[in-house]
């Protein structure tokens, strides 16, 4: 992870020990970084300690790319197009816990455009799902008696026509 | 990693969802019945009887102190929704008309406002066919509820000239419909 730039560079170090070299405009792009830059306590190489070298590879590429300036109005137009078919590749992921820790790591480094853009996709991905599937998906204790459940389900049994 | 999605997250994503599926997935557990349950983003409107429309709100309608309970009409082919800004010593009726697209708001106007004394008594309960408000009235010097047109651009009560007690007032649908008039014995057939 180079640049030639000669914006300053910050040192990012992953849970797993990896270390990534990003152009500090760029990693602004993380509150939570700005927010140690600006504290001053990014001297260092910033310790990531909830994020896999895998995932931060994955959130460099998304921040790099939506650092791009367009040069001109044109440029701008085309830049945007690109960059929302951009969005829509990044998220396609062959492991779905990818997306997960990618939530998990937009979180953490509140970086907003994303957190919606990750959150998005995993609810498209499961809009359709069973009950059974979401409970599963999200590893949650279904804490309803059956009666209570049965109830519910009856509530809004128009919804399901 | 194996972790689980923290629950904030989780309603990150529900946030996200379309009502239908968050509808179904009020099953999902305690805390997600809870949630949906108690959203913003769900507004349940009950029309004509026996019809259910679900909505999205407009995030624009849930700003200020404007909040529930939204009161429910329907107007033509579109919805009406209202309820009431309650200040020291008046209150002001918010109706907006809502185009319902697939479950979403797809478009919104302002309908009217109505702002009246807080000694007095207004409720919605219909609206004529120019889509002027008729409300229930009890104004302080009267004894009895009276039914009053409200014109917006006026912003003047008109009274209609009838009288009742308080909660006798209902609305229906209008009908109009065709006799058959027999033309060679001139008589009329219901």
């Amino acid at each position: 992870m180079s640049s030639s730039s000669s914006s300053k560079m910050i040192e990012l170090r992953s849970s797993d020990g990896e270390t990534f070299h990003v152009e500090e405009t760029v990693v602004l792009q993380s509150e939570t970084i700005k927010q140690m830059i600006d504290d001053d306590c990014a001297n260092a190489a910033i310790p990531l300690p909830n994020v896999t070298s895998m995932t931060l590879a994955k959130v460099i590429e998304y921040i790099k790319k939506h650092a791009e300036k367009p040069k001109d109005d044109d440029d701008k137009k085309v830049a945007e197009e690109d960059l929302k078919k951009f969005d829509a590749e990044f998220v396609k992921v062959d492991q779905e816990s990818m997306l997960f820790d990618l939530v998990r790591a937009a979180n953490y480094l509140n970086i907003k455009s994303l957190l919606d853009l990750t959150c998005q996709a995993v609810a498209d991905s499961i809009k359709d799902l069973s009950v059974e599937e979401v409970r599963k998906k999200f590893n949650i204790q279904n804490d309803f008696t059956p009666e209570e459940e049965a109830k519910v389900r009856k509530e809004n049994a128009w919804a399901f026509d | 990693m194996s972790d689980n999605i923290p629950f904030d997250l989780q309603l990150a994503i529900m946030n996200r969802l379309p009502v239908k599926s968050l509808l179904q997935f009020r099953t999902v557990s305690k805390s997600w019945k809870y949630s949906i349950d108690c959203s913003d983003f769900i507004c349940q409107a009950v029309v004509g009887g026996k019809i259910f429309w679900v909505i999205d709100m407009p995030e624009q309608m849930l700003v200020g102190e404007f909040l529930p309970p939204y009161y429910t009409s329907q107007l033509g082919d579109s919805i009406i929704i209202y309820g009431s800004f309650n200040f020291v010593n008046f209150r002001i009726i918010y109706a907006w008309e809502l185009e319902v697209d697939d479950g979403k708001v797809s478009s919104y106007i302002q309908l009217f406002t109505i702002p009246y004394l807080a000694e007095h008594e207004l409720k919605l309960i219909g609206f004529t066919k120019d889509k002027q408000p008729i409300v229930e009235a009890l104004f302080l010097q009267q004894l009895n509820q009276s039914l009053q047109v409200f014109n917006p651009s006026f912003q003047s009560f008109q009274n209609v000239g009838v009288e009742a007690n308080h909660g006798s007032f209902f609305t229906g649908q209008y009908k109009e419909s065709l006799m058959l008039v027999n033309e060679q014995s001139m008589g009329i057939i219901f």
